[in-house]
């Protein structure tokens, strides 16, 4: 989680050591005067810190009135003088910590502020920024790469689901070694296609995962590398495999949104679009296919539309699948 | 390439402690005929030469004569295999092969030969093919379909970037595939690909560009119709010369027959030379043609369902 202290005191700006040494956040400092401009580049969720110590009565109050307007983040107060008579009033606008000078003695502690981020529910999407998809999910755009997206926070992605088929067949004439150098040699592949569109291996089985692309609510060319990915079959059996016949896999694309946590940390999240993009590639997808929902065919370059084909309706998406090449 | 003193030293250590004058002067000739140790270390011909003064005479002549990455490639070959039925242990050859590196040239199994790194540098000859000599090539031509009509009905700056695309499409496919551009018109031009797996290199390269065409109609392309281009693959003996002008290849001369007389639009014609060469992997999806001089290639080309 990322925290955000807008301060101009060195010293107030060293009780926060503990949280700058967790893992589990991500911790920023800017000065005081920079907090309009600062929180437009901010995530949602993002906590912040305002000091508002040697502040004027009227500036004070500005700026406790700007904070209360955020609805899009959580807040805390650190008031060394003293100088807000009554604090109730703050956290019934919205504050969810208030520090004062005892408090600050001690260094800020993680649990302090983890109980203090589950005070206050943030507010709703803002009707303005509220692009949905077509089955009415509000798109919270990662933007164009992974430099904003952060973890514990939920954000709108491409999803690429892709596997090797005949699985079957596979573990009864290879080698566990040969299957190994083939999974290999397949991820690798995959991580060298998706690289151009900052795409990200999320999780991996043991034929095949899920890609996660970033996405900026507006365009979305990773089916584009789906594309790519089963014109180049041969391409990939021939050069990658050092094995002497023609492996097919399958592509699913959808987009949707899930919470972010690194790779490895996924198995607590619940996120509709990750079982659908798991079920549409498991049990619905044929090998050899690509198919694309409707809601990421919307986003996907106008000239590529044509290349696919309706196939019918998966737990709610319209669902359209790649014509093949002979 | 510029010769390290180094590398010098690593090789005459390598000869004299792997074999006696008698194979040394055996190598020396395979390079340098008539080769004559004595008279070219002085020592007169009834006095016999140490190992150590006959390996750095060597290395000396080899180096003036520009053979020291042949005579390394040799050592590298004699370790794996031997020389005229004698094994031989050649110590040191993984200093020499970095000592090499250094100078951006790195080591082909397949044909026994080095040339540069392309992640360092990329040019026409790989660093080490000689002027005048002839190797066996694959290459592959490719042009545009239609160029002058292209150039009438476009707009000079849109032809000039869709040719500049097309130059990246092919760019990116060849260079991971160690392919050198010799030739581009305005409207195509003449790939080679000498090292490794040369011919499957040459068909690949081809069926990327052509996938990647594709998509670049489909995403990217602004002209008032699709880009199209024919493509052929062919291998065969041609005398390398830095200026592409001067070649007169036989070769050259069929694959651009072929090209121009034989192909389709959007598809790659591929010699029965090049067909020879390749996987039942890849062969899978070739058509079996006739040039017309009966002569049989083969056709590439994306098909869709309907």
């Amino acid at each position: 989680m990322e925290i955000v202290l807008f301060t101009d005191k060195p010293s107030v700006e060293k009780q926060f050591d503990l949280l700058k040494r967790s893992r589990g956040f991500t911790f920023l400092h800017y000065p005081r005067s920079e907090l309009r401009k600062a929180v437009k580049n901010f995530n949602r969720g993002t906590f912040l810190y305002l000091d508002i110590s040697g502040l004027k009565d009227e500036e004070r109050s500005k700026m406790l009135h700007f904070m209360a307007r955020l609805k899009e983040f959580r807040y805390g107060i650190i008031d060394t003088e003293g100088a807000i008579q009554d604090v109730a009033t703050l956290l019934h606008d919205g504050a969810s910590d208030y520090v004062n000078k005892s408090v600050i003695r001690e260094k800020i502690s993680i649990k302090r502020v983890r109980k203090a981020v589950q005070i206050h529910a943030l507010g709703p999407v803002p009707q303005g920024k509220a692009v949905k998809t077509a089955n009415g999910q509000a798109i919270i755009p990662t933007g164009s790469d992974w430099s904003t997206v952060r973890q514990g926070q939920e954000y709108t992605f491409g999803m690429m689901y892709i596997e090797l088929d005949d699985q079957s067949t596979m573990k009864n004439k290879m080698s566990d070694s040969q299957i190994n150098t083939l999974m290999s040699a397949f991820k690798r592949y995959i991580e060298r296609s998706i690289a151009p569109l900052k795409g990200r291996i999320w999780i991996w089985n043991d034929f095949g995962g899920l890609i996660l692309f970033p996405f900026d609510g507006k365009r979305c060319d990773a089916p584009v590398v789906c594309f790519r990915l089963m014109l180049s079959r041969m391409i990939f059996s021939v050069e990658d495999t050092g094995l002497d016949r023609i492996f097919s896999y399958r592509i699913a694309f959808h987009i949707g949104n899930t919470v972010f946590k690194r790779k490895g940390e996924t198995g607590t999240i619940v996120s509709t679009s990750i079982n659908t993009i798991f079920h549409l590639g498991q049990k619905y997808l044929h090998p050899g296919q690509f198919y694309i929902t409707e809601d990421a065919l919307r986003f996907t370059p106008e000239g590529l539309k044509k290349s696919f084909l309706p196939v019918g309706n998966y737990e709610g998406h319209d669902i359209l699948r790649m014509k093949l090449p002979l | 390439m510029r010769v390290s003193g180094w590398l010098m030293h690593l090789v005459t250590r390598a000869l004299s402690e792997s074999m006696d004058v008698r194979s040394m002067i055996h190598l020396a000739r395979r390079f340098i005929r008539n080769y004559d140790i004595h008279e070219r270390t002085g020592f007169s011909n009834n006095i016999s030469i140490p190992n150590k003064d006959a390996a750095q005479q060597i290395v000396r002549d080899m180096c003036d004569s520009e053979l020291m990455l042949d005579l390394v490639a040799m050592l590298i070959k004699i370790h794996e295999k031997g020389l005229s039925g004698r094994q031989y242990r050649i110590p040191y050859l993984n200093d020499m092969l970095g000592e090499i590196r250094k100078s951006g040239l790195i080591y082909d199994e397949e044909s026994s030969m080095f040339f540069e790194d392309p992640r360092v540098m990329q040019t026409m000859n790989w660093g080490v093919l000689r002027e005048f000599e002839e190797y066996i090539f694959a290459f592959l031509r490719f042009d545009i379909v239609g160029n002058s009509s292209l150039v009438r009905q476009n707009p000079e700056n849109t032809i000039q970037q869709t040719y500049s695309d097309l130059r990246s499409i092919v760019q990116s496919a060849i260079i991971k595939r160690n392919g050198r551009i010799w030739n581009w018109e305005g409207d195509g031009g003449l790939v080679s690909f000498y090292f490794s797996n040369k011919n499957v290199h040459a068909v690949l390269s081809a069926m990327e560009i052509l996938h990647e065409l594709y998509i670049y109609n489909q995403v990217r392309c602004r002209l008032n119709k699709p880009l199209r281009v024919r493509m052929a693959v062919h291998n065969g003996l041609c005398q390398f010369r830095h200026n592409f002008e001067d070649i007169k290849s036989d070769t050259i001369k069929k694959i651009m027959h072929m090209e121009s007389k034989c192909t389709k639009a959007d598809t790659v014609s591929i010699s029965s030379a090049v067909y020879q060469m390749l996987s039942q992997t890849l062969v899978y999806n070739l058509q079996q043609l006739k040039l017309d001089d009966d002569t049989p290639y083969y056709c590439y080309e994306l098909r869709w369902e309907a």
